[in-house]
């Protein structure tokens, strides 16, 4: 994706975000719009299709989705702008946004091994505390890290990992 | 030397039970774009300008465009070796050269990586290459001379240290002959008043860089040198940062109080290399397709050139930047920010070196601004005179070409300024003495040429230094450390001269 695009996509985000009142409102719009980019990845085909008219596809819209209004108003004026491409870089930046609101954080716990319910608490806690926002991890399991944690939050990557380990103990033997 | 495994496995043993298993925070970002040395970065939120970040497999890059959503940066290795997606790290510092006494001497990358395949270099400290110049407090002027070794230059476009003097002509006209010249006639001083050199060649050929080395080597002036180079296959960025980690090590020694003097050749090519970069970041391209700032890039970089005060231990970093004009060409972009930036230029014409002036110095529209100033008085006591004969010389010269009958005081000027061109001439690495430069040009502007054939003049000279070498060495050595031409020493030259007159074997 454009740079460019990437810069508008964040500004029609920025335009939903606004739209709600308050987090749980914003909270409910935003799953509401993550179901809406589900139901419609089916008819991307016809979406995406430049012989079709943008008043016919946002006609479409409006009978696909029929619960949240802003919702379907902000799918619409993206067709009508001729940017339905955004929508997916679009529902990304809205996500950002509302975890801003609430302040959260999305944080990415990878393990050698599945972590115990008591284990990714702690993780969770630690994560929170470091970061002084209300972590949201995601965790995932992947046997090459051999032991330990790798957590990326943002930009920030905390890497105590086995493998990491001897990564730098390799380039410290080899100096 | 003999290798005991023992002695390696406590090595190794050493190093692993020191080694801290902490966990590694590290802020990051990820590449979404790669190719012709130039990275998109997104994310590393908080990197700052010229920050050096770390792509892993070796590759080191700098962050050069903070944009809105990416981060540009160029890369200071391989291309080949970060892929799309790969993650990249801050470092948290500045790009840095090692550097300590054990670099002279040697030959360097300009991240300080040795190329000359005699191992390691002990460094001292870490200079960042892109330091602010010295401020005006921490100066004095520039008052010392500077020797070539080059009659031309010493006598009519001085350099004194701590001055910043351009070298500027076609290629193939001999400017890096005359800073090869200046670094060789180091040797001519005593040890304690030699200028340490250093050579950053930019973008040229490696067997260009060898051949410099070599010859170097050859006249034993790599033991005060030392040469960063970045070759036309190092990438673009390399290129770039070279003048700036050569003058980094300069300046480690002139705050030790040494005099250095560094030769940047040429910065021609390391515009071009910023133009390249630039374009490839997509900033908007000006006046030749150079970025805007392409003058700062030179103006901060000899700026840093400087005569430190005495509270700072005088130690001074003396550049001689050299630029390349295409077809005499000065008023190009580059030639003239340089020409602007510098204190005085030595302008080299491919057709005098043609016609055998060599060095092909345009004594016309070559000046100095500061050096006169530095200038020793027994040289410009010689040197004033000299100017005045030559500019007669050259406005006489047209007539003279016309055939048409002219005074008898024309005729001796025109006479007079066909000796001392050929007294200027000199050859390659051959750099003189500040006493021999004397005498030579003293004979000149003094008349003792004039009932010698234009064509015996250079055999005059060469014997004239020959014979002072040795049936003359005191009056050589007096006239070496003499701060000016007293009336006794002028008669003391005189007398010598005279001399020489019976001794002198006309061919």
């Amino acid at each position: 994706m454009k740079s460019a695009d990437r810069i508008l996509a964040r500004r029609y985000a920025r335009a939903f975000d606004a739209l709600s009142k308050d987090g749980a409102q914003a909270d409910a719009r935003f799953k509401a719009l993550q179901q809406a980019l589900q139901a419609l990845r089916a008819a991307d085909a016809y979406m995406r299709d430049p012989a079709v008219a943008s008043a016919d596809k946002a006609a479409f819209v409006q009978q696909v989705l029929q619960d949240d209004e802003a919702v379907t108003g902000f799918v619409c004026v993206l067709i009508m702008a001729k940017r339905y491409y955004l929508l997916p870089a679009a529902a990304e930046e809205a996500g950002h946004l509302l975890d801003e609101r609430l302040g959260r954080v999305r944080a990415r716990v990878q393990s050698a091994f599945e972590l115990t319910d008591a284990q990714k608490a702690r993780v969770q806690e630690a994560l929170s505390s470091f970061s002084g926002k209300q972590a949201v991890a995601q965790y995932q399991t992947d046997a090459s890290l051999l032991g330990g944690l790798r957590v990326r939050m943002g930009d920030v990557l905390i890497d105590g990992t086995l493998k990491g380990q001897f990564e730098k103990l390799k380039q410290e033997l080899t100096k | 030397m003999a290798i005991r495994p023992e002695e390696i496995t406590n090595i190794i043993k050493d190093k692993i039970e020191h080694f801290q298993t902490k966990a590694d925070l590290s802020e990051v970002g990820t590449v979404i774009q790669v190719g012709d040395g130039i990275a998109r970065v997104y994310g590393l939120n908080q990197v700052k300008a010229s920050e050096l970040v770390d792509f892993g497999n070796g590759v080191k890059g700098m962050a050069m465009n903070l944009e809105y959503d990416n981060v540009g940066c160029v890369l200071m290795g391989s291309d080949d070796l970060v892929h799309e997606g790969g993650t990249v790290k801050r470092t948290g510092e500045v790009i840095s050269i090692p550097v300590g006494d054990g670099i002279i001497g040697r030959v360097v990358d300009p991240l300080g990586r040795p190329l000359d395949g005699k191992g390691d270099i002990k460094a001292d400290k870490n200079m960042p290459l892109d330091i602010v110049a010295p401020g005006i407090v921490e100066r004095q002027p520039v008052k010392q001379p500077l020797q070539t070794g080059l009659k031309a230059i010493d006598a009519l476009v001085p350099i004194g240290k701590g001055q910043r003097e351009l070298i500027i002509g076609d290629r193939q006209t001999g400017k890096t002959a005359i800073a090869i010249d200046a670094i060789i006639n180091q040797k001519n001083l005593p040890a304690d008043q030699r200028c340490l050199c250093i050579y950053v060649a930019v973008g040229q050929k490696n067997s260009t860089v060898a051949q410099v080395v070599q010859t170097l080597t050859d006249f034993g002036a790599m033991e005060y040198t030392t040469v960063v180079a970045a070759t036309a296959a190092d990438p673009a960025s390399m290129l770039y940062i070279a003048p700036y980690a050569g003058c980094a090590i300069g300046e480690y020694f002139m705050w030790k109080g040494k005099d250095v003097l560094i030769v940047y050749d040429d910065l021609s090519k390391h515009a071009q290399a910023y133009r390249q970069m630039s374009l490839l970041l997509r900033r908007p391209p000006g006046r030749e397709a150079y970025p805007g700032d392409v003058f700062y890039l030179h103006s901060r970089l000899l700026e840093r050139a400087c005569k430190l005060s005495n509270e700072n231990g005088g130690g001074s970093l003396t550049a001689l930047p050299i630029i390349e004009t295409q077809a005499n060409d000065v008023s190009a972009y580059i030639p003239t920010n340089v020409i602007s930036i510098t204190d005085g230029q030595i302008y080299l014409e491919s057709s005098l070196f043609l016609s055998g002036v060599k060095p092909a110095v345009n004594v016309g529209l070559s000046v100095s601004r500061v050096g006169g100033s530095a200038q020793r008085k027994t040289m410009r006591k010689v040197a004033g005179t000299l100017r005045i004969d030559m500019s007669q010389y050259q406005e006489l010269e047209g007539f003279a070409q016309f055939g048409s009958e002219l005074d008898k005081e024309s005729q001796r000027q025109i006479e007079r300024g066909k000796r001392m061109k050929e007294l200027l001439k000199q050859d390659q690495y051959k750099p003189l003495r500040l006493s021999q430069e004397v005498l030579a040009l003293y004979a000149g502007v003094h008349g003792y040429t004039d009932g010698i054939a234009v064509e015996q003049v250079r055999a005059y000279e060469e014997q004239l230094l020959a014979w002072a070498g040795t049936s003359k060495k005191d009056l050589m050595q007096e006239l070496d450390a003499a701060t000016e031409l007293t009336e006794d020493l002028a008669h003391k030259l005189d007398s010598a001269l005279d001399e020489f007159k019976t001794v002198f074997n006309h061919k």
